[in-house]
């Protein structure tokens, strides 16, 4: 899936659609650590339209934010789609970045 | 007019079929000229004996025979497997237009006027090679590549019974134990396990690693390995907590081509009919109790297992009544799609656990797959494991 982008005050937001799994979540990591390696330090990955994340697309997930947070930034997800949010409560995922409802959430929360 | 040699175009073997001698003479001579082999057939049945024995690559067919005419034997062309990849060009009169096209209905590729013309004959045989020899190049890669894709399932196959040779035996005593364990066509690297730690402690895990394949399956039977009978030592294995802090610290997921798993951890000890347990990033286990009161899900906190080096895995514990039921399982078990769209989830698992909790205990062991593959339209994407503890 071709990654939509935008900023948000200082924050990089990306948006992602349909399945995140084996076939998707390779394009989806390099554009991710891509924007990393460009310089972004926080990231919100909105996620209302993705219906399904494999356990192969939360890692995706988890490596951007590991090394978000290791370059003193971090990573958050908003829109979780029912299935997909128990899916990240079950993987306990929230230890390494949380899960709002809406962008604007994690944007007041950020400052 | 010698031979002309073209060196990066080698003749191929023609078929020439034709009932008057002259003209598959004349056909023979022109064609060696250029290069070609040539066999010959006297009619429609004698061209099929030919080709039954020697690899022709282009047939030159008239279209008027007496006994099996030309549209015959292009009809019993197009019906064999190989035959019908042998270009064939039709021979015939000037004013014969009529039956040509209804041979190139049939099958035939091309056509040629007698008298012929030296320079058609020779254009038209060239590019019937061509196409002859680049349909038997897709031919072999075709063959080649369901081969491998052969090869491959088998390998799949092999890697998920060695997974399931590892899994214990039923246990049966006061405490019962089964599972059930049904790999998907992928191999989705699931594995489970249960084993006495001691006279009063049973250990009781089941684990997920990320991602499917042989690769996925590897690494499950590398941590059945570190938690088999023995391997931790006493006190650890006796802590679910300190378990999987010590599988995370063993099996980082960048050393292991960043595949991350998730693992349920239990020890029940008889004694006191205490269920210690940890989580790490799997579904809850689902405790029933007995006489149909509401199930409890068994969590606690802890992240998916080798992503994170600072992890904490807490330990909870709960009181086990006697006939209550613990279902341990792998979101396989529950993520499937249904025909209308909606996902089968867990919840809608925890309702079929309920009805399985109330049969009469048997001897045939563990069948929830059988309830959910009943549901219509679902199918098993991912590994199926499902691991039952009857108290």
């Amino acid at each position: 899936m071709e990654l939509a982008r935008r900023q948000e005050r200082g924050v990089e937001v990306v948006v992602l659609q349909g399945r995140l799994d084996a076939f998707t979540s390779n394009a989806v990591e390099q554009q991710m650590l891509g924007l990393i390696d460009g310089g972004v330090r926080r990231m919100i990955v909105e996620m209302q339209d993705v219906g399904y994340v494999s356990s192969v697309g939360f890692r995706v997930l988890l490596v951007a934010a590991m090394r978000l947070r290791e370059l003193g930034g971090g990573l958050a997800v908003s829109g979780l789609q029912p299935a997909v949010r128990e899916a990240f409560e079950f993987g306990g995922f929230a230890a390494v970045f949380p899960a709002f409802a809406t962008s604007n959430e994690v944007l007041e929360r950020w400052g | 007019m010698g031979l002309t040699s073209r060196s990066h175009d080698p003749g191929g073997l023609v078929l020439v079929v034709d009932d008057v001698a002259e003209n598959r003479e004349l056909l023979r001579r022109r064609l060696e000229r250029e290069g070609h082999m040539v066999i010959e057939a006297a009619g429609g049945a004698q061209a099929l004996e030919a080709l039954g024995c020697a690899p022709v690559d282009v047939i030159l067919l008239d279209i008027m025979m007496p006994g099996m005419d030309g549209y015959e034997v292009l009809e019993r062309l197009k019906a064999h497997s190989d035959w019908s990849r042998i270009p064939v060009i039709v021979i015939s009169s000037l004013d014969q237009m009529d039956s040509i096209v209804r041979c190139v209905e049939l099958g035939a590729t091309d056509y040629l006027h007698k008298p012929f013309n030296r320079v058609l004959l020779r254009a038209r045989v060239s590019v019937c090679l061509e196409q002859k020899r680049l349909r038997d190049q897709e031919q072999r890669q075709y063959r080649a590549l369901e081969e491998s894709q052969e090869r491959l399932r088998a390998e799949l196959a092999e890697a998920a019974a060695y997974v399931m040779s590892l899994l214990p035996t039923p246990l049966r005593g006061e405490v019962r134990a089964d599972w059930e364990y049904i790999p998907s066509a992928s191999l989705g690297g699931d594995a489970l396990g249960y084993h006495s730690l001691d006279a009063d402690q049973l250990a009781i895990y089941l684990l997920d690693v990320c991602g499917h394949g042989v690769g996925a399956a590897l690494l499950a039977v590398s941590i059945l390995d570190a938690l088999r009978p023995g391997a931790l030592g006493e006190a650890t294995a006796a802590d679910p907590g300190a378990v999987l802090a010590t599988l995370n610290g063993r099996f980082p997921m960048e050393r292991h081509n960043n595949m991350y798993f998730t693992a349920w951890y239990g020890v029940y000890r008889r004694s006191t009919g205490e269920l210690a347990y940890a989580n790490g990033g799997h579904p809850p286990a689902v405790l029933l109790p007995p006489g149909g009161a509401k199930p409890l899900r068994l969590t606690a906190q802890g992240i998916v297992v080798g992503a994170w080096p600072d992890a904490h895995f807490e330990t909870a514990r709960c009181r086990v009544e006697p006939g209550s039921h613990l279902y341990v399982f792998s979101d396989g078990a529950y993520e499937l799609a249904r025909a209308d769209g909606t996902l089968f989830d867990y919840g809608g698992l925890v309702e079929l656990l309920q009805i399985d909790a109330a049969r009469p205990a048997t001897e045939s062991g563990l069948n929830l797959s059988q309830d959910i593959a009943r549901l219509p339209g679902d199918a098993f994407e991912d590994d199926f494991s499902m691991l039952r503890v009857a108290f």
